[in-house]
């Protein structure tokens, strides 16, 4: 009997008084296990079953110790727990299932499916080293999707991912329940177990949800924190929201289907998080790019135009230092820039980038600002929208606010430790096309 | 039908996000040519691209497919407000709602019209509000806020701001506006209960500190009020040096000790 019965056998007594299944056999698990809304005390696991059953995890510091349980109330198909009181920067074994049950003839039977870890991010506020895997526009399903997939597994090797950004348009065409079903849940099975993810809206997946009644697969699918629970300020919705991960605040905004006007909630919400933060970074992403001359054009439409001209002001103002967008299936990457809020054509070098360069050791050198929490010392912008596809069509690339512009499929890899950022882009092929740093002094 | 294509193709359209959704609408219409969606669809293209003539030429062959349709009203009336047509606009949606009472899209869509209005409607848009706000489990602070911007008798905004934070909980936006009601209504003690909760809560609390001064100092409280401003000064140089020299904080930390030494007098 392996070690993981015998502790299931230990707590039978308590099984039995809470549950005996005679669907027992007959359960599959169809969706997940997934992590959301993770903080340094908690977590909440998600996951989905073909028959209305008991929500259980048990959870432990080990494979064989997993002598906690948390669970939710009821029956579900819809798996919803919530895992308190747990222990920062640690990591947790756990298994998923209706809890042990007793089949029909008073066996004891194990809960099914595999034994899953998860690490708990770190206290807030002290550095530690980070990596975060950035998606935007993934969810094609097919061939390129599972190729940027594989190339950055083979990237990161052993080096555990810490958390997942998803930029929206998840799940093509319609950001549907069996788009995301085909277009993430079976596509990164492996790292949503283990890694917790968070996600911005895409116009696609906002086919199939509303942001104002926050309802609809997006909203059914996710569990995002409104009221600051993982840090920031409370948003009181799911459509935009903040987080902070160590030394890092990650502000998610909804670029798609909430009021993007200046003295919207969204905008009145922004700036009070961004002057409550205390984090060393400050990482935002949304949908649709500020800048892009890619497979979408940031002259020509409403929703980049506004993001541009109201929010990335009050982003720059707050001392954002990263912002990571996708909806144009390329990538494009910016100069440390400031204070550009109009037409591509009225950018000027001059007035608008902070330092010229590539950001590279070894090149220009990288990107310098001062730790200190000073207004519009410069961003850089990220167009990474192509984790799914590149456009097959020609595309000017030619935005002058950006140091380089690649019409390639890849995702990309944001790195942060201490006062270092670094960032790659690795294109399907397991390519490195680009690479920065910024550093804090 | 051949005028719509005409329309349709004398203009390509000005958003490319929309040139995938168009082929599909186009293609399918030519192989559904009655099918009332896809017009519907197509024209709510039109209408975001300000393609006035395609999204009317749309519209208009839909009613003929279809004059009962609510979603052909529904339509007509996203037409009509985008064009500004505030007036047409609340017809067409109060149309709708007379087919579903309760759509709170719907209702959420004739508020914003009847807001444009101007004050004789206002009344009506705080109840379409109120009623969408009843009709949507999880609604979005945007729609508290929104109706909470509308120029009603204070009271009533209050207990819609009430309502609000009730469900969503200290979302600023709200919070905000329901101090600034009660420090006009000189209901000091109530502005301070939710300057109060926010402070409890942030992370940082300086500039909520400042602001319940700044209230006590209106409420002639001053003792209170020199109290809460030096709090705010304590959280301000507890503040590490990278945080404290922003121009902001630096600011706030002159403004902090020039109103302690203005109350100490």
């Amino acid at each position: 009997m392996n070690k993981t019965l015998r502790l299931l056998f230990a707590l039978a007594p308590a099984a039995l008084a809470m549950t005996s299944s005679p669907a027992y056999a007959a359960t599959a698990i169809l969706r997940g296990p997934y992590l959301q809304s993770a903080t340094p005390q908690s977590l909440v696991v998600r996951w989905r079953t073909d028959i209305a059953e008991a929500s259980v995890v048990l959870y432990g510091p080990a494979k064989d110790q997993l002598t906690a349980t948390a669970k939710a109330q009821g029956v579900a198909t819809e798996h919803v727990v919530h895992l308190s009181d747990l222990a920062a920067g640690t990591t947790y074994y756990y298994q998923v299932g209706p809890g042990p049950q007793v089949d029909d003839k008073g066996v004891l039977k194990p809960m099914r499916g595999p034994i899953n870890m998860f690490t708990t991010p770190p206290p807030v506020g002290p550095p530690k080293s980070t990596r975060v895997w950035v998606l935007g526009d993934p969810g094609t399903k097919n061939d390129v999707q599972r190729a940027v997939r594989d190339e950055y597994y083979q990237f990161t090797g052993d080096r555990p991912t810490d958390l997942v950004l998803l930029l929206g348009d998840n799940a093509y065409p319609d950001g549907t329940d069996a788009d995301y079903q085909k277009a993430i849940f079976e596509m990164y099975p492996r790292t949503l177990a283990t890694v917790p993810v968070w996600s911005a809206l895409g116009n696609h997946d906002g086919h199939s949800a509303n942001s104002i009644t926050q309802s609809g697969v997006y909203y059914d699918i996710f569990t995002f924190p409104t009221l600051g629970q993982a840090g920031g300020v409370p948003s009181g919705t799911e459509a935009y929201y903040s987080f902070d991960y160590a030394n890092i605040h990650f502000v998610c905004l909804d670029s798609h289907d909430t009021d993007r006007s200046p003295d919207s909630a969204m905008a009145q919400w922004l700036r009070a998080d961004l002057a409550a933060t205390k984090r060393d970074w400050i990482v935002a992403f949304f949908h649709h790019p500020t800048y892009t001359k890619g497979s979408h054009d940031s002259d020509r439409e409403q929703a980049l135009v506004e993001m541009r001209q109201v929010f990335l002001p009050i982003l720059e103002a707050g001392g954002t230092d990263l912002v990571l967008t996708g909806h144009s299936h390329v990538y494009e990457r910016s100069f440390l820039i400031d204070g550009h809020y109009g037409l591509a054509k009225t950018f000027d070098a001059q007035a608008h980038v902070k330092q010229p360069g590539d950001g590279r050791e070894g090149g220009d050198g990288v990107y310098v600002k001062s730790r200190a929490r000073t207004p519009h010392a410069g961003e850089i912008s990220v167009v990474t929208g192509s984790a799914g596809h590149s456009t097959n069509k020609p595309v000017p690339l030619d935005h002058p606010a950006m140091f380089i512009s690649l019409n390639e499929a890849g995702s990309t890899v944001l790195d942060i430790d201490g006062l270092r950022l670094n960032l790659t882009f690795l294109d399907e092929k397991g390519a490195k096309r680009d690479w920065f740093s910024i550093v804090k002094q | 039908m051949l005028g719509v294509f005409v329309v349709a193709a004398g203009r390509s359209p000005a958003h490319p996000g929309h040139a995938l959704a168009l082929d599909y609408l186009n293609e399918r219409i030519t192989t559904q040519p009655a099918d009332v969606e896809s017009y519907v669809q197509r024209a709510g293209i039109w209408t975001d691209e300000e393609n006035w003539p395609a999204a009317e030429a749309d519209l208009t062959r839909a009613t003929q497919l279809d004059p009962e349709s609510v979603d052909v009203e529904r339509g007509w009336g996203h037409y009509a407000l985008a064009r500004g047509q505030w007036r047409q606009a609340v017809g067409h949606f109060s149309t709708v709602l007379s087919s579903v009472p309760d759509d709170p899209e719907t209702l959420v869509w004739r508020a914003r019209a009847e807001r444009e209005l101007g004050p004789a409607s206002l009344d009506q848009a705080y109840a379409d509000y109120s009623a969408a706000l009843r009709l949507i489990p999880r609604a979005s602070p945007n729609l508290f806020h929104e109706r909470a911007t509308l120029a009603v008798a204070p009271e009533r905004r209050l207990a819609g701001l009430a309502d609000g934070l009730a469900q969503v909980g200290p979302v600023v936006s709200l919070m905000d506006q329901a101090i600034t009601l009660e420090q006009q209504l000189g209901r000091f003690d109530a502005a301070l209960a939710h300057v109060d909760e926010m402070i409890a809560t942030a992370e940082r609390k300086e500039i909520w500190l400042r602001r319940r001064g700044d209230i006590l100092v209106a409420a002639g409280r001053i003792g209170a009020a020199r109290d809460a401003y030096a709090a705010a000064l304590r959280e301000v140089t507890a503040l590490p040096d990278w945080l404290r020299t922003a121009p902001s904080i630096s600011v706030l930390e002159t403004e902090l000790r020039r109103s302690l030494k203005t109350l100490s007098r």
